[in-house]
């Protein structure tokens, strides 16, 4: 009966990373989508907007809560402007090209935030998740629902403002027909700076939820990359919806390592994961993605 | 003539120990391991165009290779590191069958999540296997060396070997069949070119002498740790000295890593961050506005030069 | 022993059916035009007789030797090579080079023989001038002369031309035939697909005609075009 608890507990704490994975992800799997670009500074994203999290939290007694929309805010900004100034001009051309672009990128951004921040792990403690939930013989850390809950959400959101808002539907043109696209108005140049912004956004926020339960440090960044490609190309890669079974997946199988295997092996076996994956069922678990 | 000048340099780098000092020694040994690294990256990045995101895996075999042969096989250091090299080939010969069949980015992030899996078993190696090799997070510390003219010699080796096949490739059949590789994959294959056992023979060839290089420098340090000998900064290094001698040129790994290495001993320990900033800057600039590289650059003002005259 | 013998060879592209059971043998020293309206299976057959594409079911016999299946590289190897309908080239190697790769690979020549074929195939068709130059400085005319001097540099007994042809002019265009006449007199077998029909009626020898990717005719080309299935097949209903 223990076995079964103990699966059961498992796949909760699974799912509940998952969520959290899926919304780490997202914003690389809309701006592939979208531009075409493989952001290797992806991770250092998630890695700045818990910084963010981190600093307001700790230096301004900021609400946990409330810092998500600033983190959501600068790290847009922050996109917007590397894409606008910097990464446009990987557009067109070959994937490695901005594979190496964003690469340097991801190196500026982790050596600055070393350099500012050293690699010390950082934890916030905020008093309201100190709570955990007890639901039957289960138990859940009230940080991870709701960084959970919050990151469906905002995959969710995502989704709605792409099929149904007027942007979302300028960003989708712009994915299928660039020339059309320019032929109705569209200015792809703007229009890809948003995109990267609202990746770069969603990403933050997800490192904003992680602080909720988990260390920050500025190495953290690499790691999230690898976990995010992972996610894309398990969900798919092209295929926006699958980040939310890639995430799961993963996080599933973290927790079943943690449990089963010892926790000092999750990194491994999430990275190995992606190997075999990228191996063997490049175009992801359900079969939707784009294969080079 | 240009054949000529390039023999003259290995003969005056093989004296050299003889005119200068030891921390201008140091320094030069620091050039070639690096343009040792970088070089063996070229070669399959540069001319069969597969940009590899994890050669810091052999590195790291080769270091504790090394290691655990002078240490528990009590193997003079020259067998040891022959060891570390030959386990690497046979490794990357298994790794390589599977691996290269990725293409473009699959291919690099495939290999860098092939290197972090590394890392993290390397980490938990003794424990999980019982067999103490790695030191887990602590390390292995290695016996001091006697002198250092043998890390010169080894390290000048390497790089002169690595740089000679970038140079054979040049004019040679096996150097058309990856070039083509490189240019066009796909019509490679149609022409008759084994893309895949061509890429696997140069991938093995780099494993060796990156395992080499590994194990020299873990016994020089005296000190090797997983983190560090299997660390993603080791490949970014290999990738950004490349980029920016000029890749596919078979010098274009000794400029810049003679180029980047100047400049950090300048920084020295104080501006590790800057140092690496400034790599990730050069990256983005390089790539964007001059993916030739200094060698491109160099070419340029040569040709101006030329049309001048 | 025909030199190539195509059985029951059939691709499936999930529910659409590129080439259906299409059956046919070429002999040696032929030339063979495959023709039928656009959409009618003939690049997919062609690539899957040079090994770029596999087979759903059916077979494709070289010599007498099964081949479906086999790489790009390793059919190349035994004696079939193909031009690509968008020409591909080795953009930064010489236009010589861009040969010679063939020549090493496909015919496996040594590096000095390999150089001689090289020089040779691109005099005959008319680029020894462009020789040294990058392949990417080429116009696209030029492009598919030089991917045909890269086909006859692999040694290649069979040689597949797909559209090879396409945007020449008249003038070109006879050209262009009076050149594969003598590759064929040079002992290869051609097999050769265009849009141009006028080229394809007075160069081939026989003709097989394809639709929805199936064989609807085969024999001499006078013979074919006056096929009312063919004439059917290009001109639609009313005209049948």
């Amino acid at each position: 009966m223990t076995f079964l608890a103990d699966l059961a507990q498992t796949l909760i704490n699974g799912i509940l990373l998952g969520g959290v994975y899926a919304a780490a992800a997202v914003g690389l799997s809309l701006i592939f989508g979208v531009s075409g670009i493989l952001n290797a500074a992806h991770g250092e994203l998630v890695m700045l907007g818990a910084f963010a999290t981190y600093w307001l939290f700790t230096l301004y007694h900021v609400d946990a809560l409330l810092t998500l929309p600033v983190s959501f805010a600068l790290l847009f900004a922050l996109g917007w402007l590397l894409q606008y100034f910097v990464l446009h001009r990987t557009l067109g051309r070959p994937l490695l090209l901005s594979l190496l672009v964003t690469f340097g990128i991801s190196l500026i951004l982790l050596n600055v935030a070393l350099r500012l921040w050293s690699g010390d792990h950082r934890m916030i403690r905020v008093p309201y998740f100190e709570h955990s939930l007890i639901i039957g013989p289960f138990i859940v850390p009230l940080s991870r629902v709701v960084a959970c809950v919050v990151g469906i959400g905002m995959v969710a959101g995502l989704s709605w403002l792409l099929a149904s808002t007027r942007l979302g539907r300028m960003i989708r043109a712009t994915a299928q027909d660039l020339e059309m696209a320019r032929l109705v108005g569209v200015n792809p140049r703007a229009i890809y700076a948003v995109t990267f912004g609202l990746g770069a956004g969603v990403s933050g926020v997800a490192g904003s939820l992680i602080a909720f339960y988990a260390p920050v440090e500025p190495n953290m960044g690499l790691t999230f990359t690898l976990f995010a490609f992972a996610v894309v190309v398990l969900g798919g890669l092209g295929y926006t919806a699958g980040v939310v079974w890639g995430g799961l997946t993963l996080g599933v199988a973290q927790a079943l390592t943690e449990t089963y295997l010892e926790a000092g092996l999750s990194l491994l076996v999430a990275f190995f994961l992606l190997y075999l994956i990228l191996r063997f069922m490049p175009a992801g678990i359900m079969g939707r993605g784009r294969v080079e | 003539m240009a054949r000529a000048l390039l023999v003259g340099a290995v003969l005056v780098l093989l004296v050299l120990p003889l005119a200068i000092g030891p921390y201008p020694l140091r320094v030069a040994t620091v050039i070639f391991m690096w343009a040792a690294l970088a070089g063996s990256w070229n070669l399959l990045a540069g001319y069969a165009g597969a940009v590899d995101l994890g050669p810091v895996v052999y590195h790291g075999i080769g270091a504790f290779l090394t290691a655990a042969g002078m240490l528990k096989l009590g193997l003079p250091f020259l067998v040891a590191v022959a060891l570390g090299g030959a386990v690497a080939m046979a490794i990357a010969y298994a790794v390589g069958g599977p691996t290269l069949r990725l293409r473009g980015a699959y291919f690099a992030i495939g290999t860098l999540a092939l290197a972090e899996s590394a890392k993290q078993l390397a980490l938990a190696w003794d424990r999980l296997t019982g067999i103490p090799l790695t030191g887990g997070s602590a390390g292995v510390s290695l016996p001091l060396a006697t002198g250092y003219l043998v890390f010169y010699y080894v390290m000048l080796a390497v790089m002169t070997a690595v740089t000679a096949a970038a140079f054979w490739l040049r004019g040679s059949r096996f150097g058309y069949g990856l070039r083509a590789v490189g240019e066009n994959d796909r019509l490679a294959e149609a022409s008759g070119v084994d893309i895949h056992r061509l890429k696997r023979r140069v991938y093995v060839g780099s494993a060796l002498a990156i395992a080499v290089t590994g194990g020299t420098a873990g016994y020089w340090l005296s000190y090797i740790n997983a983190a560090e000998v299997f660390g993603a900064s080791i490949t970014f290094q290999m990738v950004v000295m490349t980029l920016l001698g000029g890749i596919g040129t078979p010098l274009g790994p000794v400029l810049g890593a003679t180029f980047l290495t100047l400049v950090s001993e300048f920084l020295g320990t104080r501006f590790v961050y800057h140092y690496l900033i400034a790599i990730g800057v050069i990256i983005v600039a390089i790539s964007l506005f001059a993916p030739a590289g200094l060698a491109g650059l160099l070419d340029l003002a040569r040709r101006r030069r030329q049309v001048a005259a | 022993m025909s030199l190539l013998e195509v059985r029951g060879v059939t691709r499936r592209f999930g529910a659409l059916v590129a080439v259906n059971a299409v059956d046919f043998a070429l002999e040696e020293g032929e030339i063979l035009a495959i023709i039928g309206p656009n959409g009618a299976g003939k690049s997919t057959l062609f690539n899957l007789i040079a090994g770029l594409d596999r087979p759903s079911a059916g077979g494709v016999l070289y010599r007498g030797r099964p081949i479906a299946g086999l790489g790009p590289d390793a059919v190349c190897r035994l004696g079939i090579a193909k031009t690509f309908q968008i020409p591909q080239l080795f953009p930064r190697l010489t236009v010589a080079e861009n040969v010679l790769v063939g020549a090493l690979y496909g015919r496996g020549a040594g590096l000095a023989a390999a150089r001689r074929e090289a020089r040779e195939w691109l005099a005959f068709v008319g680029l020894a001038d462009k020789a040294e130059l990058p392949a990417e400085t080429l116009s696209v005319p030029e492009r598919r002369r030089a991917d045909l001097a890269r086909v006859l540099g692999t040694g290649a007994s069979l040689v597949l031309l797909d559209e090879n042809m396409a945007g020449l002019n008249q003038k070109e265009v006879e050209a262009a035939v009076a050149l594969l006449r003598q590759v064929r007199e040079r002992g290869r077998t051609l097999m050769v697909t265009e849009h141009i029909m006028r080229a394809i009626l007075g160069l081939a020898d026989r003709v097989v005609v394809l639709n929805y990717g199936e064989k609807i005719a085969e024999g001499r080309p006078d013979a074919v075009m006056r096929d009312p299935a063919v004439v059917k097949a290009y001109l639609g209903e009313a005209y049948g």
